[in-house]
């Protein structure tokens, strides 16, 4: 256990490693400087701009300059925004992202699961053609597309919710629809197919034959061993929820790290690209680790180190 | 004992040619006692010839497809998509930048779709971003295939040390979100349509070399990869001939999943602001200018976001319908 740990995080290490020199020397090679603009500068404010953001020193050594500020947790500051750091950024769009991006994973596990089971075990076609119908349209439908098609629907049309800013909770449905459409198209089918091979074991017949209630059969013996795919979805599930978070952001005007990162996009704040990159992938990458280590906890079936 | 329960199984290329002796025509059932085997009588004689033309596998997979309505739905949707994004934009009496003084119009009988806020015919930009998009889509599917299928195949047959090295590359750059990197590649390369090709694939032919990997795997255990061997073919000829054209199937699928993520990561970064540059417009950029006046003009919309949905959804339906088409025994 503690060897396959090991290993794991030191593949996760090297490629956080690898993630930051790319970002770092993508975003140096890119022509142009930062300060390029339509009036240039005058040599020393160039100068000063250049030392103050270390950009003087020889390539090798920004980059090792990079890497250990970055690895001691400062991402540095921002080209454009003068003052403000990348920490600040996150750290006032962290929560926010959180709260929109957690209730689009709660809101998806919990209709995900829910579809997911009753059109396994029932046998009614109409259920089944309904989750059919959701899971198409979630799995080849593009967030921002549902967004657009909600907010126009429910928001102008309609008027029914509000779809500028985080105001009341009300705020949070539809980016958390939007978020969660694909998702819940995934964790219902996964949940389908899953419990409706498991259903067929023979530990289920057993269980049935030993005169357990069908609630018990379900909940305690299937379920169990359905869940296990889900887990391991969500991994990807918090990385697809965060690059989603960058239109959706965009799109109902949030403030969190995912408009923050399409802002400095268009403002070509190329550190703050870097840093927003680097905090956002290595973020990913824990969550997958801990999704693996997880996964491998509660299925005796895992083998680890292999 | 009759052979009429043989001539059924028409798939097996055994007994595809029908025998030019029925009487000779060999008892494959085991179990028959000796008494059961007898001439055949004049109206037996026919029972094992196949009246069923023998089909390829591609002659089938078709046969099977055109019985799948929502895939036929969606191929022919498809293709209306495809000459409307060729013809469309040639016999349209206005460019996909000509300004005019109505400005944000309705639908009307001159602009069927409306026009924009520089009072460019919508219907025209729908369908010249429809060659964007759909090239953009069909150009890196296929610059993936073939990175993919090289990459997927030399890791797959070579196996062992080699495998694991280069599927370790593949696991790293599967890791980290594909949207990050292409942003970033994006923003190097600049605003155009080859970029945004180079990004797509950078990105995404990892999910082609894992499918054509561990399809070689399989494939190369298999007794007619050891027979080409013996037969002296070389690594070359097995690989390309036996093993990649044996996995054909799922690779097909693979495309045709590939070409509605292509438009839509082109999508997405145009809407994001990395894409096409104006004044040309992928639907992505159509619906990121309409999104800014959606409040007023709320039907402006509706347009590039149902040219993506309906592609997406049919080209989709598309590739589930390849999906049980391409392998029977999967469904």
């Amino acid at each position: 256990m503690a060897k396959y740990l090991v290993k794991r995080v030191a593949i996760g290490f090297l490629t956080v490693v690898i993630l930051m020199t790319l970002t770092f020397f993508l975003m140096r090679i890119m022509p142009g400087s930062p300060f390029a603009s339509e009036n240039p500068l005058p040599p020393q404010v160039q100068a000063a701009f250049e030392a103050r953001y270390n950009l003087h020193k020889p390539l090798f050594h920004q980059y090792l300059d990079y890497m250990g500020n970055a690895f001691r947790g400062d991402l540095g500051e921002s080209f454009k925004k003068t003052g403000v750091t990348i920490n600040s950024m996150i750290a006032s769009g962290a929560p926010v992202t959180i709260r929109v991006g957690g209730s689009a994973f709660l809101f998806a596990m919990a209709t995900g699961i829910f579809l997911g089971i009753t059109s396994a075990l029932s046998k009614s076609r109409l259920l089944g053609g309904f989750v059919q119908v959701v899971s198409t349209l979630g799995v080849s439908l593009p967030s921002f597309i549902v967004a657009l098609l909600l907010m126009i629907v429910f928001g102008v049309w309609l008027g029914w919710l509000p779809f500028v800013g985080l105001a009341t909770p009300k705020h949070y449905i539809l980016p958390a629809i939007a978020l969660a459409l694909y998702p819940i198209a995934y964790i219902s089918k996964l949940v389908r197919s899953n419990l409706s091979e498991v259903m067929r074991q023979d530990y289920i017949r057993m269980a049935k034959a030993k005169g357990l209630s069908k609630s018990k059969v379900i909940l305690r013996h299937a379920l169990k061993n359905a869940m296990l795919p889900v887990v391991t979805y969500t991994g990807p599930l918090i990385a697809f929820l965060m690059t989603g978070s960058f239109v959706i952001e965009s799109i109902f005007s949030i403030p969190g790290i995912g408009m923050e990162f399409v802002k400095s996009i268009t403002n070509r704040d190329y550190a703050a690209i870097m840093g927003l990159t680097i905090y956002m992938g290595s973020l990913i990458v824990v969550c997958n680790i801990i999704c693996d280590f997880v996964c491998a906890l509660i299925d005796p079936r895992v083998k680890l180190g292999s | 004992m009759t052979l009429e329960n043989q001539t059924l199984q028409h798939g097996q290329p055994a007994w595809d040619s029908p025998s030019p002796d029925p009487a000779k025509a060999p008892a494959a059932q085991e179990g028959p006692t000796l008494d059961e085997f007898r001439r055949l009588t004049a109206a037996e004689q026919d029972s094992d010839f196949i009246a069923m033309e023998s089909k390829t596998y591609l002659q089938d997979a078709w046969s099977r497809l055109k019985r799948n309505r929502l895939a036929m739905f969606g191929l022919i949707v498809v293709s209306l998509i495809i000459l409307t994004a060729i013809i469309g934009p040639m016999v349209s009496p206005y460019a996909y930048d000509e300004f005019s003084s109505s400005k944000n119009a309705m639908p009307s009988a001159q602009h069927i779709f409306g026009t924009d806020k520089f009072g460019r015919d919508i219907f025209t930009r729908i369908m010249y971003g429809a060659r964007i998009s759909l090239s953009v889509g069909i150009a890196a599917a296929m610059i993936n295939l073939v990175i993919g299928i090289v990459y997927g195949g030399i890791a797959g047959y070579l196996g062992g040390r080699v495998d694991l090295y280069m599927m370790r590359v593949v696991d790293i750059l599967y890791s980290i979100p594909t949207m990050l990197y292409v942003i970033l590649i994006m923003l190097m390369f600049g605003a155009n349509i080859i970029s945004i090709m180079i990004g797509i694939c950078v990105s995404s032919w990892v999910g082609m070399a894992r499918i054509v990997r561990s399809q070689v795997m399989s494939l190369k255990q298999q007794e007619f990869a050891m027979a080409a061997q013996v037969m002296g073919a070389s690594t070359m000829r097995i690989l390309v001939r036996h093993l990649i054209l044996n996995s054909m199937g799922p690779i097909i699928v693979t495309v045709t999943l590939m070409i509605p993520q292509a438009i839509f990561t082109e999508a997405f970064l145009s809407f994001v602001g990395v894409g096409i540059s104006a004044p040309q417009a992928s639907w992505g950029t159509l619906a990121q200018n309409a999104k800014q006046v959606i409040d007023t003009y709320p039907v402006q919309v509706i347009w590039p976001v149902a040219a993506i949905c309906v592609t997406m959804l049919s080209l989709n339906f598309v590739g589930d319908g390849l999906t049980e088409a391409l392998d029977p025994k999967k469904k």
